[in-house]
């Protein structure tokens, strides 16, 4: 049940038990009242014998006026029991009509006939229609007529008094016990269904069971309080999701940027570090050289001169290592199936030249099905750089020829490559560099732009792919997984 | 002068090339190279054996450091030379910076140790530069 209904019927039954109760103070002052009306009566009645009494003593020919005071009297008698009537409403007559006390309304109008009477016994002897002898006994008849319904009038109105007060006030008693102990239950269960609500609400239940035991447990205005605040909650939990989200977004994009700003930083330093440092040697040698041949000493200078010459081509590398770090940046790649036998033979003729060619150094396992489609310039970067390190940074010191495994296999939904040799290794304590650009791991042996690695990265990066390196002593292998093109 | 005992620390074997020759112009040649941090650590570290096998050679007066190097770099060098320095007692042992980066940032960086004298650029230093440095601290 609502709670609303729960009060409204509240409100109902304590205007019930105050209209009894008014109704029932009503009815015992309208007794009170007949009471009153009835000893007035008797007090008129008295004056109207005395009267009588008067007239039969004096034994002369009335006035005029004694028979208007006469008359007077009577009215006064029979103003009562028409007060009496208009006093008993439909309400009163049936009650009265139920216990048996309506013969009082009866007598009322008795009194009022016999009034009348007496009237009109007047009127008779003002006119002269009747003697004085029947004239006075006919009073005195009526009088005692009046005597009579004064006595016959009070038991009925004492018992209908004492009725409304025998039931209307036990009755009213019993409303008003009623009504406390029912206001008092309603209270009850409205403030313990408020309680219930709480300790639902209190239980560290899961969110599910939490709204099931709402749906199930709860009625009414509390039901749609929790369904609202709830939706309500649900809301704002949502947009403070959002926020939060939007928050970790901006923040994940000003960390990426803060890391890209670093980055050109690092490699503004470095690039313009490499680049002038050949620039700087080449420039001290050729004075050194100058030096050389002024004072005869040929073959020093011819040595110069090839150190010049080995920092112009370093230069070159890093040049052309720039270039493609930043047109592997740039390029919107064409996508085209791949055939890696080519694309090897294509590395092993500029690696070694048309005459070195069956060396082996190169050995290709392909073991996919499917043609491999991706960006034919990248992918043949990607292995160029890796099999020329492997070239470079091989270990003629092992006990088996240096080699370079170069192979590929099919995934649900995707392609590995993996190159593994078996040369230097990527000394242990610098394997996090190993991506990084300008990093040289054996300079003793062959030093490179140190970008290599970098661009082989970008590379895989663009092509949403990912590489993972894993070296040690024996050599080293990455493992690279392109996503199948859809 | 003549007897300043020098060591080179770089990875570019060019430029020690360039700085040995240019110390030899100036009459400098008790000349010891090395081409990272860790190994002229170790270097100085090994002062027993060092001091019988290069006398001529060794403790140096001015160590040439690089910056730029693999593994341990000149800074690296420097704050583990901090120490090394008061254990050896070898105090007189300065340190000239030789780099190619003019980063103000490096070289202050640099000259925050009361050992390191100077702060030469490669590519800038010529002959007068580098007398007047050897003159000063040799």
């Amino acid at each position: 049940m609502k709670i609303s209904s729960k009060l409204m019927l509240i409100v109902m039954l304590t205007i019930f038990e105050i209209t009894l109760t008014l109704f029932s103070i009503l009815e015992i002052s309208k007794g009170a009242k007949f009471h009153q009306l009835n000893s007035l009566h008797l007090k008129y009645t008295v004056q109207f014998s005395t009267h009588i009494s008067k007239l039969e003593k004096d034994q002369i020919e009335e006035k005029e006026s004694d028979i208007e005071q006469l008359r007077i009297a009577v009215k006064n008698v029979r103003q009562q029991p028409i007060e009496c009537l208009d006093t008993v409403d439909f309400v009163n007559g049936f009650i009265m009509r139920q216990i048996g006390t309506f013969h009082a309304v009866k007598i009322c109008e008795k009194d009022i006939n016999d009034a009348n009477f007496a009237l009109s016994v007047i009127d008779n002897y003002a006119q002269g229609s009747i003697d004085r002898e029947r004239f006075i006994a006919d009073l005195k008849e009526v009088s005692q007529r009046f005597n009579q319904n004064s006595s016959d009038f009070e038991k009925p109105v004492a018992d209908t008094v004492s009725f409304i007060m025998r039931t209307m006030v036990p009755f009213v008693i019993c409303l008003s016990l009623f009504n406390i102990l029912f206001i008092t239950y309603m209270s009850k269960t409205i403030s313990s269904s408020i309680r219930n609500t709480i300790k639902l609400l209190r239980r560290s239940d899961d969110t599910q069971i939490l709204f099931e035991q709402i749906e199930k447990r709860t009625t009414g205005e509390l039901k749609t309080l929790l369904k609202v605040a709830k939706k309500r909650i649900a809301n704002e939990m949502l947009t403070a999701q959002i926020n939060q989200k939007l928050e970790r977004l901006v923040e994940e994009r000003t960390t990426s940027l803060l890391r890209a700003n670093e980055e050109l930083a690092q490699f503004a330093y470095r690039a313009s570090h490499d680049l002038k440092a050949p620039l700087t040697s080449s420039k001290m040698l050729t004075q050194f050289i100058v030096e050389d041949i002024e004072n005869g000493n040929y073959a020093n200078a011819i040595i110069d001169t090839n150190k010049i010459h080995d920092q112009m081509e370093r230069l070159e590398t890093l040049v052309i290592g720039i270039l493609s770090l930043t047109s592997a940046d740039a390029e919107n790649g064409h996508f085209s199936d791949i055939s890696l036998d080519a694309i090897i033979e294509s590395i092993e003729q500029r690696l070694f030249g048309p005459e070195n060619i069956s060396r082996g150094f190169i050995q290709l396992t392909d073991a996919t099905t499917q043609p491999l489609i991706s960006d034919e310039v990248r992918i043949t970067q990607i292995l160029e750089n890796l099999i020329t390190n492997a070239w470079k940074y091989r270990d003629e010191s092992k006990a088996t020829t240096p080699y370079v495994k170069v192979s590929a296999i099919e995934l649900h939904d995707a392609f590995q490559l993996s190159v593994e040799d078996n040369g230097l290794g990527i000394p242990n304590d610098r394997k996090d560099e190993t991506f990084q650009m300008f990093k040289r791991f054996h300079p003793k042996v062959s030093s490179g732009s140190g970008l290599g690695l970098a661009i082989v990265k970008k590379h895989v990066d663009i092509l949403k792919g990912t590489i993972v390196v894993d070296s040690s002593p024996r050599g080293t292998s990455f493992m690279i997984t392109l996503p199948k093109q859809v | 002068m003549k007897s300043v005992k020098v060591l080179i620390v770089d990875d570019s074997e060019l430029d020690r090339y360039i700085l040995r020759r240019q110390l030899k112009v100036l009459g400098v040649d008790k000349v010891e190279e090395k081409d990272d941090g860790s190994t002229a650590l170790d270097y100085l570290r090994d002062y027993e054996r060092n001091i019988r096998l290069h006398p001529d050679k060794y403790p140096p007066i001015v160590i040439f450091l690089d910056i730029n190097m693999p593994k341990v770099n000149g800074f690296d060098f420097l704050k583990e030379f901090a120490i090394l320095r008061t254990q050896l007692a070898i105090l007189s042992c300065v340190v000239v910076m030789y780099s190619s980066s003019e980063r103000r940032e490096d070289k202050e960086r640099a000259l925050k140790y009361e050992f390191v004298q100077r702060y030469l650029v490669k590519g800038e230093l010529n002959e007068e530069v580098l007398d007047e440095t050897i003159q000063a601290l040799g």
